[in-house]
């Protein structure tokens, strides 16, 4: 048996120096192939005596056993060092620029819109639309304005030939919503009104949000109470808000709403300067307006209200000319990804 | 309306200083847009609403600052002046929109003389023109009473004033030199010949006062808001006594008013003068409005306290008859505004302060909004395109007529009678000339690299339709180059792709097909309409070149623009059983005319087995060496799957011979090897 001892120091030897798979398998084949060292002897076998087989057989196959154990663990080996050197190839520079990741943006008014909308929804307000080509019954008429009342001229509409013109306001569409369904109702219905105008503070296009809310206890207290809620989750921050009595023929008593808005301009010579900045109009609706839609002014009351979008997002976003809006630069627009 | 301080204070002198005052009057309706410095004195820019036309003077805004201010006023003297002539000149009044006139003659005035300064001074800082004496004078009231005057040369009048609707055919030219064409709708004075003045408009240039003039007739008269609304308007001028005739003037302003002008007459421009000759009556007070504390309650929302209720009535001018909980008002007869018992809560609140009113949550019962499942939320779609690159645009409703028209290669729209400008001038019948005018807008601004959109309502057939429309834009100057994978010049199949994307989020793709299209604005070889069965629903395509040229954009553009109604018809998903065995892929290349479209061979091998065949992918498209040249090559790649087996070698060579002889029969297709 001295010569299985050899195989074994040399199979050893000849393992732990293989350098590659090929190698390996080679020295494999050398002592455990069909015509190895290891299997010869074991072939020899036949040619002990009965009693001296059992014995033999079990040294040689422990030996066996031995090297392929040895076989296993030197082929793990290198098979981890091909593959760590296969991964060390192929590194790469991670900071390059990926492909493909390109991204668009939504417009800024769209942005803030789909905001608001997340915050009447969270309240039970419908959003509905309306048509921005209207008639003068329901821009003005229906809206307590008679043709030739000196209110038809704070807003200088646009005019088709037939009579028809552009909204001056979203508030027609509280009117076509009245006139086909039952109170209470919670909407708002936002969109794009015109007026002929167009200044620095002034697009002949602009965007509103209408709001509306009839009930059994709608009331002016309720008016304060909803509109301090909507804006302190728009802007995030707690808000001074003051109304002003004012004027709106569908609607009274009437109200402007003001907020206190902290100039962040730092031409203002780091002066704290606290300024009040109009940013929408509202009211409890005018009976004639709740009577022209069918609904009982002594059972149901309501607020309506009326936002500048664009007024909002320029606070929001601290845009400083409305004109931006429609400009539509990239540069102004990629800012709003 | 303008204000001095100083003027004001000469009727109500409240102890607050400007500041205070102007937050004052800015809180409780009278917002004060501006203050301008005069030295020590203070000019007020005051926004008065439609509603007040009570407060278009002095003596109105001091009436309201003295509510405001728990003050008391001190009128001017407006007693009458001695009468030393008994000369009158009869009044008729032959339209009730006119219920009280009263007027008078002066004589031996002499309106050479100058307008005394702290008079022009005071119409300048109100801003009203000096013109003369006379006129001056009687601006000077209107601004301090609010009630509006005329003065006629008594030289150039007849000898009987009336008061009546004007003719059709009738005309006048007025003190700005305007030719107003009459008709019925037009209250008029007039003598008996001809028109005088536009009743509580404007005076004519011919019967109005000069520098020569040494006897006049002035007329203080009442005119209903009704009667003299919108006639600005439709003369197209502008009437500082229009603008408050048509918000309503006090009717008992008018005798202090004439009063008043003739005693500053008489003062400046010396005269004499006659008996006053009134016709009509005062109209009869507005009825009584009951208020009650409950509706006060239920319309602020808060308790509102009872002992305030007739104190602050009254200190508006208004009667108040207090009972339990209950009050019966009548307001003053410069109230224009107060008819309903509302119109008193609001005069409540502005008084009591808006600010004092407490803020709380709407009480409503909650309700889930409806979620309809087959119909797309707009956002869906936006976020599709925001994640493959675009830039979503909001460009303006109305858009040159030209461009538009170049664009859509149709002339009609809906055109807008008074445009902003040219620019301007008609309602959009599409999305597109505002999207390419932003990219040409973008291209002169570096920006090589673009996808625009726009989702907005359109105005089709002359305004009857109003149609949202979802629209985009591509333009790929010099495309980018990436380190790593090589740039390539977009093409239609770019935006194609887009579409294709949209199409994907209804979740009924095969409901859409394509055709190619003839747009006008569109390449004639790539184009094509999207349908969903009969409907069309808009078109893809490369923008034309020579439009493109015209436009001033550089480089080609593609773009597309579809009916936003029809993407947004989706079904709620019902779930399909997934097959236990496995697909098999078959590929197939045939040659076939270059005129025959791809979309209608993968129609041709789907009819052979709608249930077996799951997909076809166009993996390959090849023209050129080794086929001939009016030829393609189309390579199909074919999914078969079937629920229920495993589909054997036979069957699916059964299958394929099937559809290659479909293609062989319908389009003369050959097998390429």
């Amino acid at each position: 048996m001295d010569a299985l001892d050899g195989i074994i120091k040399q199979s050893e030897l000849a393992i732990n120096a293989a350098e590659d798979l090929t190698a390996l398998d080679l020295i494999r084949v050398q002592y455990l192939g069909k015509k190895g060292e290891i299997t010869a002897l074991l072939k020899n076998l036949g040619t002990l005596s009965p009693e001296a087989r059992p014995q033999f057989g079990q040294i040689i196959n422990q030996a066996k056993e031995h090297v392929e154990n040895l076989l296993t663990a030197r082929r793990n080996t290198l098979e981890v060092a091909a593959l760590n050197q296969q991964l060390q190839s192929e590194t790469i520079d991670v900071t390059l620029p990926g492909i493909n990741s390109t991204v668009g943006s939504l417009h800024p008014l769209t942005r803030s819109l789909q905001r608001l909308i997340e915050i009447f929804h969270s309240l039970s307000f419908k959003v509905i639309e309306g048509p921005e080509v209207e008639t003068e019954y329901y821009n003005f008429t229906a809206l307590n304005t008679p043709e030739h009342h000196p209110a038809r001229a704070m807003h200088d509409t646009f005019y088709f030939a037939d009579g028809r013109l552009l909204r001056s306001h979203t508030s027609p569409v509280q009117i076509h919503y009245m006139q086909n369904h039952e109170p209470p109702f919670r909407l708002i219905a936002p969109g794009r009104v015109y007026r002929r105008d167009s200044d620095m503070t002034h697009t002949p296009m602009f965007n509103q949000i209408e709001g509306l809310l009839i009930s059994e206890s709608g009331s002016f207290a309720e008016l304060k109470g909803l509109l301090q809620s909507v804006l302190e989750q728009f802007f995030e921050k707690k808000l001074d808000i003051r109304m002003r009595p004012s004027y709106f023929p569908f609607t009274e008593p009437s109200a402007e709403v003001d907020v206190a808005w902290r100039s962040e301009d730092p031409t203002e010579h780091s002066r704290i300067h606290t300024k009040w900045l109009e940013i929408l109009g509202c009211g409890m609706v005018h009976p004639n307006v709740l009577a022209a839609c069918g609904i009982d002014a002594k059972r149901y009351s309501g607020f309506a209200f009326g936002m500048g979008l664009e007024r909002l997002v320029m606070l929001r976003y601290g845009i400083p000319d409305l004109r931006l809006f429609f400009e539509n630069d990239l540069r102004f627009l990629k800012q709003f990804a | 309306m303008k204000v001095t301080e100083s003027w004001l204070r000469e009727w109500v002198n409240p102890k607050q200083d400007i500041i205070a005052i102007t937050d004052l009057l800015s809180l409780s309706g009278l917002e004060v847009d501006a203050v301008h410095t005069l030295g020590a004195d203070h000019v007020l820019d005051i926004n008065i609403t439609p509603n007040r036309g009570d407060c278009l003077s002095v003596k109105g805004l001091a009436r309201e600052l003295a509510a405001l201010t728990e003050g008391d006023l001190t009128p001017v003297d407006c007693a009458p002046v001695p009468v030393t002539i008994d000369e009158q000149l009869p009044v008729h009044l032959a339209s009730k929109d006119c219920p009280i006139y009263q007027g008078r003659i002066i004589r031996g005035i002499d309106n050479t003389r100058p307008t005394p300064e702290y008079i022009t001074d005071r119409l300048q800082q109100l801003g009203v023109r000096s013109v003369s004496l006379i006129v001056d004078l009687a601006n000077y009231v209107m601004l301090e009473l609010g009630q509006p005057l005329h003065a006629f040369d008594l030289a150039k009048i007849g000898k009987k004033i009336t008061v009546r609707d004007a003719k059709a055919g009738e005309q006048l030219i007025l003190l700005d030199e305007t030719v107003a064409k009459l008709d019925e709708r037009t209250l008029v004075i007039a003598d008996d010949e001809q028109v005088l003045a536009l009743a509580g408009v404007m005076g004519g240039l011919e019967s109005g006062v000069s520098l020569t003039t040494n006897a006049i007739f002035i007329e203080s008269a009442h005119f209903l808001p009704q009667r003299i609304a919108g006639k600005t308007r439709l003369f197209g001028i502008n009437s500082d006594g229009a603008y408050r005739f048509e918000r309503g003037v006090d009717p008992n302003l008018i005798h202090a008013g004439l009063e008043r002008v003739s005693s500053l007459i008489l003062q400046h421009a010396g005269g004499t003068a006659g008996p006053i000759t009134q016709a009509g009556q005062l109209p009869a007070p507005k009825p009584a409005i009951s208020l009650s504390l409950k509706n006060i309650t239920r319309l602020l929302g808060m308790p509102f306290p009872e002992r305030m209720v007739s104190p602050i009535l009254q200190r508006l001018g208004m009667h108040v008859d207090a009972h339990a909980q209950t009050w019966q008002v009548n307001s003053p007869s410069f109230r224009f505004d107060i008819a309903l018992e509302e119109d008193l809560i609001e005069e409540l609140a502005r008084v009591y302060g808006y600010h004092h009113i407490p803020s709380v949550p709407p009480q409503l019962a909650l309700e889930a909004l409806p979620v309809p499942e087959e119909w797309l939320v707009p956002d869906r779609l936006r976020q599709l395109l925001l994640a493959r690159g675009y830039h979503e645009l909001i460009t303006y409703s109305f858009v040159d007529h030209a461009v538009q028209a170049l664009v859509t290669g149709s002339n009609e729209a809906l055109m807008l009678l008074n445009p902003m400008s040219s620019q301007m001038d008609a309602m959009r019948t599409s999305v597109l000339p505002g999207l390419l005018q932003a990219l040409c807008y973008n291209q002169n601004r570096q920006q090589m690299q673009m996808r625009l959109f726009e989702i907005g309502l359109c105005f089709l057939s002359g305004g009857e339709s109003q149609t949202q429309f979802i629209a985009g834009v591509l333009s790929s100057q010099q495309p980018d180059k990436h380190w790593q994978v090589s740039s390539k010049e977009a093409n239609f199949y770019d935006i194609k792709g887009d579409v294709e994307a949209l199409l994907a989020l209804t979740g009924k793709a095969d409901e859409f097909t394509w055709q190619p299209g003839h747009h006008p604005a569109l390449h004639p070889g790539q184009s094509a309409v999207l349908m969903r069965g009969d409907d069309r629903l808009g078109i893809v395509g490369q923008l034309h070149p020579h439009i493109a040229k015209q436009l001033d954009i550089k480089g080609k553009v593609f773009l597309f623009e579809l009916q936003l109604d029809g993407l947004l018809r989706t079904r709620t998903p019902h779930y399909v059983g997934i097959s236990k065995f496995p697909a098999v892929r078959r590929d197939l290349a045939v040659i076939v005319d270059k005129t025959v479209a791809a979309q209608d061979l993968c129609l041709a091998v789907k009819q052979q087995a709608t249930e077996l065949i799951k997909e076809i992918k166009i993996f390959d498209v090849y023209e050129g060496k080794g086929i001939a040249p009016n030829k393609k090559s189309v390579a199909l790649g074919i999914v078969l799957q079937a629920q229920d087996r495993t589909l054997a070698d036979t069957e699916i060579n059964t299958l394929m011979q099937q559809v290659v002889k479909a293609l062989e029969h319908t389009y003369q297709a050959t097998i390429r090897d």
